[in-house]
Formats: C-alpha cells, sequence, structure tokens
C-alpha cells in the first residue's frame, strides 16, 4: 500500500489543477501552490484577554507549509489573503517565526492577496493585489457573489460533516463547483465553518462538490450526501 | 500519628453523656421525639472536643446529619459566636442535599427557638441574599464546594472565615479522588491557614479504606474515625424470567414482566440503571404493560432540571409508585418510603451497588432488599460476584490518585484573586493536603508560570500577564477584571457540550453535541419518555417534534458508562475457573460453561484465554482479561496496530467488560508476543497523538484551568467570545511542549480512567507467561456474546474519521457499479 500523501487532479477553467491532503493547491504548469488563511499569530492575539494559548501555531504553520512547497517543488507561492490574524500580527512574530517568514519571501516568488484579517498591512517588500487574474483564474480572498469568472478564493474555511453508518466525520474540506473553488483554511489554529452554512451553499451552484482532506488523500463526495 | 478509631459490633455499648450534652437543649429534643444519643454520635462528639478532625463512616440513616452538626451544636451554644458570623460550615456535593440538611437542622432549632442563624447559599440563590451573605454571614451555612470556591476568592475572606470553627462535609465518598474533591480539599486547606481553628467532620458511606478517607480529610497528624458497620445485611435476589436469558446486549428487556412484577409488589421502588439509553428504554416497556396504571416516572442527567427536580417532590410525597433512574438518583435526599431498590444491568462496582441499595429502607436494624437484574449471561456472572462480595464485607471504589494541575492552576488563580500571596508559603499550604502532599516544588512553579502568563518567556506574554510580582516580591493580579473571569469558569465539573433539547418552546432538557452530530433532520430517538423527531438546528437549539413511531431510527446513546471493577473482575474469574460455584448459577449459564470447558478452556484468576478461529472468511481472535471496558478498548486499539505492522490485516474490534475481539484477513501468528508487555511503549505513543479519548481529557483539564472557556448549553457563540477548539492546541502542545502541565493532567486523567493504562498493565504483567492459547476450528460458547454484540458496534481500523470516508467512498463506487481500484 502507498502511504504517501496522493493528490487529487482537479479540471478547472481549462487547467489543470492538484487538491493536495494538506489543504493547499498545486498548479503544475505555472509551478504556483495557493495556501488561503494562515491566520499567522492567532494564537498570540488572544493574550490582550488573558488568555494565554500555546504560541506555537505560527511555527508550525509555517513548518508544514515549507514541507508542501518542498514537496511539490513549487517556485511560486500565492497566499490567498488572511495570512496573518490581524493588522499587528506581523510584530509579534518572536525571532525564529520571523526568520522563518522572511526565508519564505526570499526563496519564493510570493503572491500577496489581501485579506480582510490584515486590514491594509502588507509584509515589508510584497506588494499586495486585492484580486489577480493568472490566465484567467481569478484570485480573490472573499467570493465574488455574482461570479462570471473561475474564481478561486478562501476565506469561509469550509468543512464537511459526513454521516455514515451511524458514526459521523468532520473535516476541512475545499467546495467546487464550474466556476469556483473555496480553499480551506491552512493555518493551524483556525477554525471551519460547515459547507452546508448559507454562507458558503448560497454562493455554490447546486450541485456542487466537497474534497474533504484525509490524512493521506484527498475524499470526493458530491453535495447531496451531505445531512 | 495518632489515630482514634471506634468500632462498634452491637448497639449495646451506650456510653454515658458528656455533661454538657446532658443538659444541652437538643437532648431534651430527641427525647421528647422517643428518641436516644447514638453511641457513634457521641464518639464524634468526643473526639471533636479532643480538637480532632473526625471522618464518620457509617451506612445510610442511623443520624448521619446529626453527628456532623453535634460538636457544632454543643459548641455554639457555650460560646455563642457574635451575631454575623460564620460559625460552621456544611458542604454537600449536591444543591439539593443541602436545601434538605438546612430543612432538617432548621427543626431543633426553631423548636427550640435556639438563637442561631442557619441559611443556604448555592449556585440557585438569589443575587441580593448573596450579597447580604456576604456582609452578614449566618452562623450555619450550608453549601456546595463550588459556592465555597466562591467565597474564597473574595478579598474578604480571612475576615468572613475567623469565627469558622466546624467544616461539615457530606457525602464524602462522591467527592474523594476526583477533581472535585481536589478543589475541595485545596479549599480547605485555604480554610485551615485563615481559620486555624476550623475543625473538620466527614460523613461518609461505607468504603473500601477508611483509614484512607481519614487521611483525605484530616490536616496531618489530627485526624479520628468512627465506624459503623452495616447492622443488617441487605437481602439481594438475582431475578429469575421465564424467557431466556441473551447471550449479549445490555437491556434487559427480557425480563420487563417480572420487574414490573416486583414494582407492583413493593410499594415504592426505585430501578436503577446504567445509562440514560438503557432508563428511556426501560421506562417505554414498563408504561406498555403498565396495566394496574402503576405511577412511574423517569429520572435521569439529561431530562431539565425542572422536570427532574417535579420528579424528586413527589417521590418525596409518595406521590409515585416506581422511578427509573440513573446515578442521577446516586445521591441526595433519603426516602424511607422506598422499599425496593432494583438494579438493572450489571452492578459494575460493590460501593456502587450497595449505596444504590442503601437508598431505600433507612432504618439501621431492618435490611433493605433488592433485585438484581441481569442483562446477559456474563452479567449473571457479575451480579453473583457482587452479591458474593457484599455478604463478605468487601466495598471497592475510586482508587485515590494524586491531586490535577489543571484543578491546581485554578487554585492558584482563585487564590490571586483574594489577594497577593507569597510563593513558597502558599506552596506550604498546598503540600498540607493528602492529594498533594507528593507535588514537587518544580510542577507548583510551572502550574504558577502557566497561571501568570501561560509560562511564556515570549514579550507579548509577559506584557499581558495575568499575575505580576509586585515590590513585596508577592505574587498579585495585574487587573482586577480578572475576578469576573475566574468567578465565570469556577468549578472542576465540565459537561461535554451540550445542545438544548426543544418542543416548539418547551425545553425537554440537553442532548451531548457529538450525538445531536450523528442525526440528520427526520431521525428519530428517545427522550425523556417520548420518541422524538429531529427537526434540525435552530439558533444553537436540537429543535423536535412529538412522533407516532414506536421504534426510534436512533436507538440509544450511551453516557456514563462504568468499567467493571478489579474487584468484581476478580471475583467472576474465580466463580468461572471454579466449577463447585457453578452450583448457584441456572442452567442456561451452566451449561454454557460447560461447553465451553469442553470446547476450549476457561478462564481463571491467573491466566488469560485467547482463542482464534474462522468465521466467514475472516480470522477472529478472541481474548478474555475480564478487565473493564476502557482497558478493553484501549488494547484493542493497540493489538490492532500491532497486528497491522505484522502483516495480519486486521479490520476492525469489539471490546465488552469482559473480553475483546479482533477480526483479521489473515490469520495471527505468535499470540503470546502481540500480548507482550512492551505494547504500552512501542504503539501506546502513537495511539495517544489521535484518540478522541485523549482529546476529551485535555478539553477537560483545558477549561478547568481557564485555558479555554466554558460553553454553557444553549449558549450562543458570538464573535466576540474567546472559544477555541481545544483539541488544536492539543496537537500543537504534543509536538511542541510534550511536558505541558495540561498535558500531564490529561495524561493523568485517561491513564486511570478512559484508557485505564493501570489496569492495562497491571494485566499484562500478571499474563505473562500464563497465556493459555487455544486454536479453534469454530466459535466457542464465550465468544458468542461478544461476536453477536460485533454486528452493531465494531469499530474499525483507525480512531480517525479517515476509515470511514474510505468505507463511504467504496460504498458509492460499488453503488455506482464501480471497483475503486479505478
Amino acid at each position: 500500500m502507498n502511504n504517501k500523501p496522493t493528490s487529487k487532479k482537479l479540471a478547472f477553467g481549462g487547467h489543470e489543477l492538484q487538491l493536495l491532503p494538506e489543504g493547499c493547491l498545486y498548479w503544475k504548469d505555472e509551478n504556483l501552490l495557493v495556501v488561503s488563511d494562515l491566520h499567522l499569530e492567532k494564537g498570540s492575539s488572544f493574550v490582550a484577554n488573558g488568555v494565554f494559548v500555546p504560541p506555537h501555531d505560527t511555527c508550525e504553520t509555517l513548518s508544514r507549509l515549507n514541507a508542501v512547497l518542498h514537496k511539490t517543488k513549487a517556485i511560486k507561492l500565492l497566499l490567498l489573503g488572511d495570512s496573518f490574524h490581524d493588522e499587528n500580527a506581523y510584530h509579534r512574530l518572536d525571532e525564529k517565526c520571523r526568520h522563518d517568514f522572511s526565508q519564505l519571501c526570499e526563496n519564493y516568488e510570493i503572491i500577496w492577496i489581501e485579506g480582510n484579517h490584515e486590514r491594509g498591512f502588507v509584509p515589508p517588500g510584497l506588494t499586495s493585489y486585492e484580486s489577480l487574474d493568472i490566465e484567467g483564474l481569478i484570485f480573490r480572498h472573499i467570493a465574488k457573489e455574482k461570479n462570471q469568472d473561475y474564481e478561486i478564493s478562501g476565506h469561509y474555511h469550509p468543512c464537511a460533516t459526513i454521516r455514515h453508518k451511524g458514526k459521523a466525520t468532520r473535516k476541512r474540506c475545499f467546495v467546487t463547483d464550474s466556476q469556483r473553488i473555496i480553499m480551506p483554511a491552512f493555518g493551524t489554529y483556525t477554525g471551519s465553518l460547515d459547507v452546508l452554512d448559507p454562507a458558503i451553499k448560497s454562493l455554490m451552484d447546486n450541485e456542487f462538490v466537497i474534497h474533504m482532506s484525509g490524512g493521506k488523500k484527498i475524499y470526493t463526495f458530491p453535495s447531496e450526501i451531505l445531512g | 500519628m495518632s489515630k482514634q478509631v471506634h468500632e462498634y459490633k452491637d448497639r449495646a455499648d451506650q456510653p454515658a453523656l458528656p455533661k454538657n450534652l446532658e443538659s444541652h437543649p437538643l437532648s431534651g429534643w430527641i427525647e421528647k421525639r422517643g428518641w436516644s444519643w447514638h453511641p457513634h454520635q457521641l464518639d464524634v462528639l468526643k473526639d471533636a472536643q479532643a480538637g480532632r478532625d473526625v471522618v464518620l463512616i457509617a451506612p445510610t440513616g442511623g443520624g448521619k446529619t446529626l453527628a456532623g452538626f453535634l460538636p457544632s451544636f454543643v459548641d455554639i451554644l457555650e460560646s455563642l459566636p457574635p451575631e454575623h458570623k460564620l460559625h460552621t460550615l456544611y458542604i454537600s456535593p449536591l444543591k439539593a442535599l443541602a436545601v434538605d440538611v438546612h430543612r432538617n437542622v432548621g427543626k431543633p432549632i426553631e423548636d427550640l427557638n435556639l438563637p442561631v442563624t442557619f441559611e443556604t447559599r448555592t449556585g440557585d440563590t438569589p443575587a441580593s441574599k448573596r450579597q447580604r451573605q456576604k456582609n452578614k454571614p449566618p452562623h450555619m451555612l450550608m453549601t456546595t464546594p463550588e459556592s465555597l470556591a466562591l467565597l474564597l476568592s473574595y478579598e474578604e475572606a480571612p475576615e468572613y472565615f475567623a469565627h469558622l470553627r466546624y467544616i461539615i462535609i457530606d457525602e464524602m465518598h462522591a467527592l474523594m479522588h476526583s477533581k472535585r474533591g481536589d478543589l475541595l480539599s485545596l479549599n480547605l486547606s485555604r480554610l485551615a491557614t485563615l481559620a486555624p481553628k476550623a475543625q473538620r467532620i466527614g460523613l461518609s458511606a461505607t468504603v473500601a479504606d477508611p483509614i484512607n478517607a481519614q487521611d483525605w480529610l484530616s490536616r496531618p497528624g489530627k485526624g479520628a474515625r468512627v465506624e459503623l458497620a452495616q447492622s443488617v445485611k441487605p437481602k439481594i435476589e438475582i431475578l429469575t424470567s421465564k424467557n431466556r436469558m441473551p447471550w449479549s446486549g445490555h437491556m434487559a428487556t427480557y425480563a420487563i414482566p417480572e420487574i414490573y412484577d416486583a414494582v407492583s409488589d413493593a410499594d415504592m421502588s426505585v430501578v436503577f440503571v446504567n445509562t440514560r439509553a438503557q432508563a428511556e428504554l426501560i421506562f417505554q416497556e414498563l408504561w406498555k404493560i403498565n396495566e394496574k396504571n402503576l405511577r412511574i416516572a423517569m429520572h435521569h442527567g439529561s431530562l431539565d432540571r425542572e422536570i427532574r427536580r417535579k420528579v424528586e417532590e413527589k417521590m418525596a410525597r409518595g406521590e409515585l409508585d416506581c422511578v427509573v433512574a440513573t446515578s442521577s438518583l446516586d445521591l441526595g435526599l433519603d426516602w424511607a418510603d422506598v422499599d425496593l431498590v432494583m438494579q438493572i444491568g450489571a452492578p459494575k462496582g460493590v460501593s456502587r451497588l450497595l449505596q444504590r441499595i442503601g437508598r431505600s429502607n433507612h432504618r439501621l436494624n431492618e435490611p433493605s432488599r433488592a433485585i438484581l437484574v441481569p442483562a446477559s449471561r456474563f452479567e449473571y456472572l457479575e451480579c453473583l460476584a457482587a452479591k458474593a462480595a457484599i455478604s463478605r464485607d468487601y466495598y471497592d471504589g475510586v482508587e485515590p490518585r494524586d491531586g490535577g494541575l489543571d484543578v491546581l492552576a485554578q487554585h492558584i488563580f482563585a487564590r490571586a484573586c483574594s489577594g497577593p500571596f507569597e510563593a513558597k508559603d502558599f506552596y506550604e499550604e498546598i503540600i498540607q493536603v493528602w492529594a498533594y502532599r507528593n507535588l514537587e516544588w518544580e510542577d507548583f512553579e510551572k502550574t504558577l508560570g502557566f497561571v501568570m502568563n501561560g509560562g511564556y518567556a515570549l514579550r507579548t506574554y509577559e506584557r499581558f500577564a495575568r499575575l505580576k510580582i509586585n515590590k513585596a516580591g508577592l505574587y498579585q493580579l495585574s487587573d482586577k477584571n480578572f475576578i469576573r473571569k475566574y468567578r465565570m469558569n469556577i468549578g472542576t465539573i465540565v459537561e461535554a457540550p451540550a445542545l438544548k433539547v426543544k418542543l416548539r418552546h418547551k425545553t425537554l432538557g440537553t442532548i451531548e453535541e457529538w450525538f445531536i452530530n450523528k442525526l440528520s433532520p427526520g431521525d428519530t430517538f428517545y427522550f425523556g419518555g417520548q420518541v422524538l423527531r429531529f427537526e434540525g438546528l435552530k439558533d444553537m437549539n436540537v429543535q423536535v417534534s412529538k412522533t407516532k413511531d414506536g421504534t426510534p431510527s436512533i436507538p440509544s446513546y450511551a453516557g456514563g458508562r462504568m468499567p467493571l471493577s478489579s474487584h468484581l473482575a476478580d471475583t467472576v474469574r474465580g466463580i468461572l475457573g471454579t466449577e463447585e460455584e457453578w452450583e448457584a448459577l441456572p442452567e442456561p449459564v451452566k451449561y454454557w460453561l460447560k461447553h465451553q470447558k469442553e470446547r476450549s478452556d476457561l478462564p481463571d484468576r491467573d491466566n488469560l484465554i485467547v482463542e482464534s478461529f474462522s468465521r466467514n472468511g475472516k480470522f477472529y481472535l478472541v481474548a478474555y482479561p475480564f478487565e473493564g471496558w476502557n482497558a478493553h478498548q484501549t488494547l484493542g486499539f493497540l493489538l490492532m496496530r500491532r497486528m497491522q505492522r505484522k502483516g495480519f490485516r486486521p479490520l476492525g474490534f469489539i471490546a465488552s467488560d469482559y473480553a475483546l475481539a479482533v477480526w483479521s484477513l489473515k490469520p495471527p501468528k505468535n499470540i503470546e508476543d502481540l500480548f507482550s508487555q512492551d505494547i504500552l511503549s512501542d504503539d501506546l505513543e502513537e495511539w495517544m497523538a489521535e484518540t478522541p479519548l485523549m482529546k476529551r481529557n485535555f478539553r477537560t483539564a483545558a477549561v478547568i484551568a481557564g485555558l479555554i472557556e466554558r460553553r454553557h448549553p444553549g449558549q450562543e457563540k458570538t464573535r466576540k467570545q474567546v472559544t477555541f477548539s481545544s483539541d488544536l492546541i492539543y496537537d500543537v502542545l504534543r509536538k511542541y511542549e510534550p511536558d505541558h502541565i495540561l498535558l500531564q493532567a490529561a495524561y493523568h486523567d485517561a491513564a486511570g480512567g478512559l484508557i485505564d493504562l493501570h489496569r492495562l498493565s497491571a494485566m499484562l504483567r500478571r499474563i505473562e507467561g500464563k497465556i493459555s492459547y487455544r486454536e479453534l476450528d469454530k466459535i466457542s460458547p464465550l465468544a458468542v456474546p461478544l461476536v453477536l454484540q460485533a454486528f452493531g458496534e465494531s469499530i474499525s481500523r483507525e480512531d480517525s474519521g479517515d476509515y470511514m470516508l474510505e468505507d463511504l467512498e467504496h460504498d458509492l463506487l460499488a453503488e455506482a457499479g464501480m471497483d475503486d481500484n479505478e
């Protein structure tokens, strides 16, 4: 049995994309890895309320990200928004994490899409885009309500609950239809929202598809099997 | 260390009344009612007057509460404390009990017009009354451990408790060796500092280790103990039904006609069950055949508090004939009118069974009557073992444990709320507590650091620290706003996240979120004695409607599953291994064991029987350790991993309290190796990382320690509220801080509880070299119950959801006429 995580190929807007079980999207032809909602320094954001959530989330998120980059041999990295949890998060990075982050910026060509959480903050040296068209695929943080494009977005942190033979499991997932891909959140401390929530469901065609992140592979199901 | 022990063989050796009691108005009051002082009451008084902390161990009834209050009553009249000074603190694990004791203690005070004030204070006390009590406490205050913790967190605590003389702890056996007990005993040590003259009096049901109860209660070197044996043994029968006793299952519905007959014959009965699902089912079944229109009610922890309170009131007024109840009625008010206790399903532990039986007939010299109803043949053996243990006066119970670091963290925060403290002094105070006597300074320091700023030497974390060291070198709260936060989060009872069940606008009770997650709209289930249809979630409430369906589609939800106690397990193995003992067994059970002996082998006190056979192309491996469900569950997961590595291709397993079975595609080999002790090092670590059991323990510890806030049922998630999945934190800590105090706390709890490593490792040691392995050509009689059960509730290869997704994918592909090797 093959124990290496395997990806799922997805034809979208005339391109072939790969959904990775790690929760990232890889576009081989462009050598581009896409990740959304890192929410770096979410842990330390609670400190001001006297809640001392362990601070290792940034370190862990970056190390998982580096592992995927290494595996895919990507050259470009597209951060699809909410990369930092708030506008001050970058300044809370401890020495090691700041070093890891600047290494990332040095080693890869970073494409920064702005999210709502950073409130306009952009790390030094990067250019920020509200949205970006790459070969006819539109990347933006929050999906547009009326969408005519092939659009890839994040923001909603989708997850799905599968009920089967009296048991239930809940996992992060990609949500796709003919014109949209909504990415799962990649951040270590990020929570999620069920795809059946109107906020997500109303964006999608009646027949949409979920791709759940398992440990070793992507599990793809039509939305009709949910609840 | 001197210890005072008194035991009573009979009640004739009545000591003379001490002078100050002879002339006490209470003696006249007792006499007027035709009563007299019991020797154990007088001995509690004597020991208390000698300045000792006294534990009174006695069965229910016999004036235990009065014994507890007696020293206080004598002292309070001799040296009347100033008005509005607290003299006596009574602590009960149940609010209802505090209220009841308030009423009982009030009777003589009011009859005799004594100048003593007495009040209750619980979570239900109105805020205005609580405020007044804070400024003008009564002489006697009846309260709960949580309310005590709250009182101690006030800055005025030193003044409030300065005149305290007696602390009475009721139902002490239900508090000891639990997190709730940890918190209470830490607070007792606080009181010992604030009110050095205050003495403790503990009231306990009979426990396995009375000396330990004394140690748990007393300040070092000050303990005494009074023991009163059960003068009349309860009369216990095991029910025989004309219907066939099932091979497996827990529901005992086969015996419903006989249960109904017994209930009809009694004046008032309590039918105890082990799970809420059982309560719902037995209740339904009894009503189906209720031709005599008996007044049968139900009581369990998921039902709305208001509904439960009504049942209790009706019982107290004698307006019910029968109550079907779970452990929610294990403690509480005394019901002298109950003349029959039934236990449906195996009793699981001797002490718990005895306490349940003790709920009936509270007269010391009349026997209580109980009927045990085994749900399966294995359970029959267990009932027999329990009966034997009771006739031999054997008790089991909760194992003593060291206090948790999560509870310590909460206590440190509480201490800071009440004012600045010196770390070393505080540490000295804490290690006076029995459960924390082994606490190392390093662990205390780490926990203190956790409370301060999470324990992280990071700029942001230090800047917002909750505690700071002031100029005098004392630890103090950095912001008074934290006090409110602490008070919101007080206590150690952490319920699984639960949602309210609403029938239109009426709240029926609560159900755990994990159960609701399994439901789709349209599914039906039993709740509160009716079949309900799940309509959906609305505003975080479970909306249901009534349905006429007789059989619910989702039959049960578990909860409160108690594992078989070591002692009962040992006795059951003893019965199995000794043919002479089989005389007491009914024919079908005897027949079953005889066949097992012919076909395979029988477990005894030392060995481990392991069988293998093949069935429908699968290979079954069945072992009979009798170590309880929790330990078997852990062993099952570990065996699966090991078998997977060895290439036996295991598919699933099933565990019961008595045995476990694993099935695989290839025949397992080298059985001795499979069960070797190193299974606890190799595979355990990996499994612990992903098992939801550990995550559940971690969540509890994180809530108690104040890292994440508790969610109250029905409380809506708001954006502002800091809710955080503890699972995410768990994963990160395991990787980055494997020694974190909350992981320590979770591991400590799991090892003795849900994962039960203690029993598992003891078992693996015990059976080394004593495995009796049988290769059979077909299933053995002893394995039948387990394999039957496997159809219903087996556990798949992996503990994570992936296996399920794999399975669903496979099913869908098969449905579409494809195989999944594309």
